[in-house]
């Protein structure tokens, strides 16, 4: 039994070694431009700057800054270690989001911790999150608590029609969290997106992400929705 | 395949258990926040706007939450028969999710039914709408007895008066024409001089642990958003139900209260009395 695990282990290790091979690092920039629409801010504009960096085939990192007109201003990372399978890849994904909700004078700090599994049409991730939100101006004489909510779920499923090579994709994710905010776990967020590479550098994405409420109430209705157009390029 | 068969079942039964809108997790069936809204604002330009009158600057309000009635309303009629006996309490506020589910408004008034053997006084009674109550579609159940879900209250005592400002919260927001509305009436608030100002509604704005599980409560935005406006204009308190646990959050000016439910079957059921007078207190007690 143990030598079978010692067989199955190294050809694992063999075929991340081929995988690597055939790796080359290729950094990534993104930016959009978005227009929301919810109850509570009525409309908005937002800008989105992504910097995504492959460091090796093992690990990838991201990080981006989102600011919107409805003046909050968010920032985000992403450490992702990786493990390139025979098919599709898993993941382990560390991501950090913090809000400045300068109109509300509060701020925000999520952190979650979750595991994915990646194929070409489909990509399953679970994890957990924890935030905190504070007033700004909070002192020790405040009558008031940083609040802390209790670790909860974290959870994407994301389909594409395409491979992920294929020059042009669309995709429809589910998920409670996106570039720049992790939402509760009852506050599902419905994405659906498109891609089209223009050459081998140059790509361009627009995707709609609708934000229902009230889903887990059993009395769901419409709460927000943003859309955003913008370019990746790949150095 | 035994299992694929017992997760089909599981949700069939789901589906099939009346207590259960599975339809209204993709669309609920009642009218949505800024159209209750509307139909609320109906009443209240009709009827105008409810005030108490005490003989003391000292009352007790009694708040009770998620009785969620289908076939018994014992914890119901318990809790109204200890509000009516109590001299101090000039009304109760019914913090939403009334029934269960389908056709259960009608025993839900057997517990509002006054019974002079057993209770000294009739008192009136206010409510807002929860979201078990608008399951299958029975916003227009809940109209018809209670009227309006979007309203204020104004308690007059001898020296002072109080403001209690009634949200609709029964789909997890408060709504784009509501707010707008709670915003008008904090306004106008200001420039009259009112000792306490505090909001009812069903829908709990923190949630600190997982002791409901599934229950859910505001976007964040919304969240953010409340906060702010609730300590800019001095509100007390913001008391609601939903997550049937009694839980106190202190943020910025504002207390945030979530009562325990009345649930009939519900092992230790709650409610609690608020002491209005120079300053405000609150105890939270077991029915039994």
């Amino acid at each position: 039994m143990k030598t079978k695990y010692l067989i199955v282990s190294a050809l694992w290790l063999l075929s991340l070694s081929i995988n690597a091979q055939n790796y080359s690092f290729k950094p990534q920039i993104c930016a959009f431009l978005e227009y929301g629409y919810n109850y509570t801010w009525a409309h908005y504009g937002n800008a989105e700057l992504q910097v995504n960096l492959p460091v090796n085939p093992y690990f990838e990192a991201n990080a981006m800054t989102h600011l919107s007109t409805a003046n909050v201003y968010s920032f985000a990372a992403n450490a992702r270690p990786q493990f390139p399978l025979s098919v599709g890849k898993i993941y382990l994904e560390t991501k950090f989001t913090y809000r400045a909700i300068v109109r509300n004078q509060m701020q925000d700090l999520s952190a979650a911790f979750s595991i994915g599994y990646q194929m070409d049409y489909v990509r399953f991730q679970i994890g957990t999150y924890s935030k905190m939100f504070a007033e700004f101006n909070r002192n020790l004489h405040s009558n008031t608590e940083i609040f802390i909510e209790a670790p909860s779920l974290l959870y994407a499923l994301e389909i594409w029609v395409r491979p992920q090579d294929n020059p042009w994709n669309i995709n429809l994710r589910i998920a409670n969290y996106n570039d720049y905010s992790i939402e509760r776990m009852w506050q599902p967020l419905f994405a659906l997106g498109g891609k089209y590479s223009l050459n081998n550098n140059l790509a361009i994405i627009a995707e709609a992400e609708l934000k229902p409420t009230g889903m887990f109430h059993l009395d769901a209705s419409f709460y927000g929705i943003t859309t955003r157009a913008g370019i990746a390029y790949q150095f | 395949m035994k299992n694929k068969i017992l997760i089909l079942s599981l949700i069939l039964l789901t589906s099939c258990n009346g207590n259960y809108d599975i339809a209204g997790m993709f669309y609920g069936q009642s009218p949505r926040s800024d159209e209750r809204f509307e139909n609320s604002m109906t009443y209240n330009n009709s009827h105008g706007y409810p005030t108490i009158h005490t003989l003391s600057d000292t009352y007790k309000v009694y708040y009770g939450t998620d009785m969620h009635v289908d076939s018994t309303w014992h914890n119901t009629t318990q809790w109204v028969t200890l509000l009516r006996n109590d001299t101090d309490c000039p009304f109760g506020i019914i913090l939403g999710d009334i029934i269960n589910a389908k056709n259960n408004f009608n025993n839900f008034d057997s517990a509002l039914v006054f019974n002079p053997q057993t209770q000294k006084k009739d008192k009136p009674m206010f409510a807002t709408v929860g979201n078990h109550d608008l399951y299958y579609g029975q916003w227009n159940d809940y109209l018809e007895r209670w009227h309006t879900s979007t309203y204020y209250i104004t308690v007059n005592t001898p020296n002072f008066k109080d403001l209690f400002i009634c949200m609709d919260s029964g789909d997890g927001t408060w709504g784009r024409k509501q707010f707008d509305w709670l915003k008008d009436v904090l306004k106008n608030a200001q420039s009259q001089n009112f000792r306490h100002i505090t909001i009812f509604t069903h829908t709990h704005i923190f949630k600190r642990d997982g002791s409901q599980g599934h229950t859910s409560n505001y976007a964040l935005e919304e969240t953010y958003e409340t906060l702010d406006l609730l300590s800019e204009y001095n509100v007390k308190w913001c008391v609601s139900g939903h997550c049937h646990n009694r839980d106190i959050t202190d943020f910025k000016k504002t207390k945030y209260i979530i009562v325990d439910a009345l649930e009939e079957h519900y092992p230790q059921p709650g409610y609690m009395i608020a002491t209005f007078s120079n300053i405000l207190t609150y105890e939270q007690r077991l029915l039994k």
